[in-house]
């Protein structure tokens, strides 16, 4: 099956490059000091403000991933989606407007200033590089994929390129104007996601025939004749009888059995597993059922293939969905990058209503990923053969007819695409090299840096983070866009989220029991996802959430969802460090101070911002 | 041991220029040890560490007066608010999983020949999560608005 290109989607890519760089450039022009440069001038009013917040949020994750999973395990991953926008909803109850009142301008820096200690501050910045760093890489998968659906190129291709574009936009401009971007680019996803999913609707009909089609039936099957490319050592995993055709001679392995295939020779597998040992293309005649698609009971009910063998263990299934519910929800409210942005706007009463009106923003885009995923297994089903559902964003509307239309769709969605690994890659690298510049080398470092000198540090930590990142990028191909990112969100949540709710609402939080309970929640979280990362699935793709084969079903559960552990441990940690450390308070009188600070009303006029512009 | 009282090490020039008249009752300006290290050149980009400006904060803050008692109360409001709208939330979204898991072994549910599950999660659940962030912003904003007549 030979590509071609659209050069149409080239041509929208390279127009959503151009717009984005130039924007920055042209905002640029009015930033001046350092508040802008930091917090805009704290001046960004709510709706722009949430735009922007959604521009930055909805990543890869959210535009390529969410269909994706759908499509690859079904019902399940609409958690995905509901926890990212509620996530929201714990920001605004607990985070938004206090945090804004503090009016500092990085979280490193709300963390040193709640506790007046130093080297809480490296802790926190710790944990804004881990997340960040978690965040990045799926970006990047999404940058190798789009690149490769669109053009063709290899999968390192794309994140070489993308990766180097941004971390040079970064380096030039700096979080300078980034505002104003990222709310264009919140509008640009939405137009991207919405014509294409209407037309779809239009063209191949409604939503919900689709979704009890593909419940009812139990595999997808091919609509035309495909012949497909595979490395060698891929798995294929058939739910039934299947017939196909070896286009090369090679080996296969079956039930511990290995078969010399020969070419043009059709065979055919009974259910289960193969595994390609050679390099080889196999032909797969219209009709025949597609191989790697869960089948259809499974893919459309709770506890499907994302939780694990439900058949087998249905409270793990169980357990699983909610681990993943709150590392989701409570990781959206421990988002350094985004949590900056509330930041700029103008007190903590416009923070409030810029979180409401981004849930509605967030919450009106979610509403069409899952049609994609939906749409996908009746009308794109060989992505399932190709472990390549993460792309079913870009190559469901190619398949809609006339050629012409479904062109223009396919550009649309590709603009998007762009707009949305664009959009948070960069967030991110302004908040891991402002982590590494302003938290670290100038607050711990060398204080004395002069403005000059600042910059310098600024552009070599986006050079460092831009380079890591893609390097870190080109091994994540096999992995889930949407696993990836709900891995910094299980972090996040550990870490980030019990320092903000206990600090903000709990007088009697110490620095040693805020220390203690970043540190045991975020780093075991972290080091199980490691492990996970690691040692799951050896093949093409990963496979049923993300669970290492081969060790007891509980723990790989709890090692691939870690939060349902991780959580709770940080907020018991953080309450018993602080009485048992509850000599080290800080003196009322200054408690008392910051939570005014925090808490009294804009309309009193007597919150002062921590740092000032 | 004495804790290390870093909090008051403050990143300035020799005097601290934010400490004037309205200096917050717990700092001792005797005990202020300046740190030369975090002497920073370049203006611009100096942090000043605002403690109070007005003398309506310093009623307030030094938790003396009915300001702080009315304060505790704001804060008690405001997060006894956040806690049941977030409970609320909770016990919605929790119970989801818990009940598909409970009748699981019933045929999938069909409204309007829609799969129940995914009509909930996939649609319904959203105006379900504007309405509460809808009522918790009208009502913080209420509670705010009561304290500042109440303090003015």
């Amino acid at each position: 099956m030979t590509i071609e290109i659209n050069w149409l989607s080239v041509a929208a890519i390279v127009l959503v490059v151009v717009a984005t760089a130039s924007l920055g450039l042209w905002t640029v022009r009015i930033v001046r000091s350092t508040g802008d440069f930091f917090v805009a001038s704290r001046a960004v009013g709510p709706v722009m403000n949430a735009a922007a917040v959604s521009g930055e949020y909805l990543s890869a994750a959210s535009f390529l991933g969410i269909a994706g999973m759908v499509m690859k395990f079904g019902y399940d991953v609409l958690w995905y989606p509901v926890g990212y926008a509620a996530g929201y909803l714990f920001l605004l109850l607990f985070v938004a407007a206090p945090l804004r009142r503090f009016g500092a301008y990085t979280i490193p820096d709300y963390a040193e200033g709640r506790f007046h200690s130093r080297q809480f501050r490296k802790i926190a910045v710790f944990f804004v590089m881990v997340i960040g760093f978690f965040y990045m890489l799926p970006q990047m998968k999404g940058a190798g994929l789009t690149l490769r659906t669109i053009i063709g190129t290899p999968y390192w291709v794309g994140v070489v390129v993308v990766g180097a574009v941004i971390t040079m936009n970064v380096v030039l401009g700096g979080m300078k104007g980034i505002t104003f971007v990222q709310a264009f680019q919140f509008w640009l996803k939405l137009f991207a996601v919405l014509v294409p999913v209407f037309v779809m609707l239009a063209v191949f009909g409604n939503y919900s025939g689709h979704l009890s089609a593909n419940t009812s039936e139990n595999v997808p099957r091919f609509e035309q004749n495909y012949t497909l490319a595979y490395d060698s050592n891929t798995r294929l995993v058939f739910n039934e009888r299947t017939e196909f055709t070896p286009e090369r001679a090679g080996r296969l392995q079956v039930n511990g059995q290995t078969i010399e295939l020969q070419t043009g020779q059709k065979l055919a597998t009974t259910p289960g597993e193969i595994v390609l040992l050679d390099a080889n293309a196999l032909t797969f005649a219209a009709g025949q059922p597609v191989p790697n698609a869960p089948p259809g009971d499974l893919w459309g009910q709770a506890f499907g293939p994302l939780t694990g063998d439900s058949r087998a263990n249905p409270g793990l299934s169980l357990l699983y969905t909610y681990s993943l519910i709150t590392a989701i929800i409570f990781g959206t409210a421990g988002l350094p990058h985004i949590l900056v942005r509330f930041y700029t706007n103008t007190d903590g009463r416009s923070a409030r209503h810029t979180t409401l009106l981004v849930l509605g923003m967030i919450g009106l885009f979610y509403l069409f990923p899952p049609v994609f995923g939906v749409l996908g297994r009746s009308h794109a089903p060989e992505l399932y053969a190709l472990s390549a559902t993460d792309s079913v964003v870009l190559s469901l509307p190619t398949k809609v007819s006339p050629v012409w239309l479904g062109d223009i769709l396919e550009a649309i969605a590709a603009a998007g695409a762009f707009a949305a690994f664009m959009s948070t890659f960069s967030g991110l690298l302004v908040s891991v090299s402002g982590a590494l510049a302003h938290d670290l080398y100038v607050r711990t470092i060398r204080p004395a840096a002069s403005g000059r000198e600042r910059r310098m540090a600024f552009r070599a930590a986006a050079i460092i983070a831009g380079s890591g990142a893609i390097v870190t990028g080109l091994f994540v191909d096999r992995f889930d866009i949407n696993m990836l990112v709900g891995w910094a969100f299980a972090i996040a949540s550990s870490s980030f989220f019990p320092l903000l709710v206990l600090g903000t609402w709990w007088k009697g939080l110490t620095r040693f029991g805020a220390a203690a309970g970043m540190l045991a929640g975020g780093l075991l979280a972290s080091g199980a996802i490691v492990v996970t990362m690691l040692t799951s699935g050896s093949g093409a793709a990963v496979e049923s959430g993300g669970l290492v084969p081969g060790v007891d079903p509980f723990v790989a559960t709890v090692l691939a969802q870690p939060a349902i552990w991780s959580v709770p441990l940080s907020f018991t940690v953080m309450v018993i460090v602080s009485l048992v450390t509850a000599k080290y308070r800080q003196p009322d009188a200054e408690v008392n101070q910051i939570m005014l600070r925090l808490h009294a009303p804009d309309a009193l006029g007597l919150r002062t911002d921590y740092i000032k512009d | 041991m004495k804790p290390k009282r870093d909090w008051i090490k403050l990143p300035g020039r020799a005097r601290p220029r934010t400490f004037g008249e309205n200096t917050a009752p717990y700092i001792n300006l005797d005990e202020l040890e300046l740190d030369e290290d975090t002497f920073d050149a370049d203006a611009d980009e100096q942090l000043q560490l605002a403690l109070g400006s007005d003398d309506t904060l310093k009623e307030v803050a030094e938790q003396t007066t009915y300001g702080a008692v009315f304060l505790d109360d704001l804060l008690k409001r405001q997060r006894a608010l956040s806690i049941s709208v977030a409970i609320a939330f909770l016990v919605i979204i929790f119970s989801l999983p818990l009940l598909t898991f409970v009748l699981r072994p019933l045929p999938p549910l069909q409204i309007f020949g829609f799969a129940l599950n995914w009509l909930f999660l996939g649609i319904l659940i959203y105006p379900v999560i504007w309405a509460l962030a809808f009522y918790f912003v009208s009502t913080a904003d209420k509670y705010e608005d009561e304290f500042t007549t109440l303090v003015k």
